[in-house]
């Protein structure tokens, strides 16, 4: 599972970083929002060329949207503990 | 992100690199960026006409600054099986960073260098013409399900 604004989306990261820091390694590293695979086509057939992740700057992504779905699986993850 | 997606989404035109680049960010790290992890050899050259298509129309010299900083970034020999770069975004004037390993070459910002930014963005998040469908629909999911 990822950490940061998309920690809680569970999906297949493809073998990336969760986190992505910045060139500087001064500022928040960048969060994993997505990944892919390009293809191409080479003759008759379909090749595999590189996998791709986009990351984003956290404040970008989800400003105020973290904290209420934090909020909100903590509240979830409390419920089962408590059942 | 997610307010400006779901307004896209409304308006009928989800487009990702729209809404990332309507929101005028002014952070001092990069807003976003892709890596791109290679499963198999492509030459320098290859790489960077790749993306003739995508900057059709746009100002030549902004086209070339960034085919050099993603040619000396790369490197001669091009991109090997198991080799990653990456391009990050910046919204000062450091424009555009391309990094492989410790090499690291920036395309510095201006308009006609926005132009290309926004394009190349594009390449990997138009819902229409992005080279990885995979990757758009990875993103929409993971913003839409927050």
């Amino acid at each position: 599972m990822s950490t940061g604004v998309f920690a809680f989306c569970e999906f297949d990261e493809k073998g990336f970083q969760p986190t992505l820091a910045a060139p500087d390694n001064k500022t928040k590293p960048l969060v994993l929002a997505g990944v892919g695979m390009r293809r191409k086509n080479l003759y008759v057939m379909e090749v595999d060329v590189y996998k791709v992740g986009f990351y984003v700057e956290p404040s970008v992504a989800l400003p105020g949207k973290l904290i209420q779905v934090s909020s909100m699986m903590q509240s979830f993850i409390s419920f089962l503990q408590i059942s | 992100m997610y307010a400006a997606v779901k307004k896209a989404q409304a308006a009928g035109s989800a487009q990702l690199q729209d809404s990332l680049t309507a929101l005028n960010y002014k952070g001092p790290g990069p807003m976003a960026a892709v890596n791109l992890k290679f499963v198999r050899g492509v030459g320098q050259d290859a790489i960077v006409e790749a993306f003739n298509d995508a900057f059709k129309g746009l100002d030549a010299d902004a086209i070339n600054a960034f085919k050099v900083a993603t040619k000396n970034a790369i490197g001669e020999k091009g991109m090997q099986n198991g080799e990653e770069f990456s391009f990050f975004w910046y919204a000062d004037e450091r424009g555009l960073v391309v990094l492989k390993g410790g090499s690291l070459h920036s395309v510095a910002s201006s308009p006609a260098i926005k132009a290309v930014e926004q394009r190349l963005l594009g390449v990997y998040l138009d819902g229409k013409t992005s080279v990885s469908p995979e990757l758009v629909k990875s993103v929409n999911e993971n913003v839409q399900s927050v």
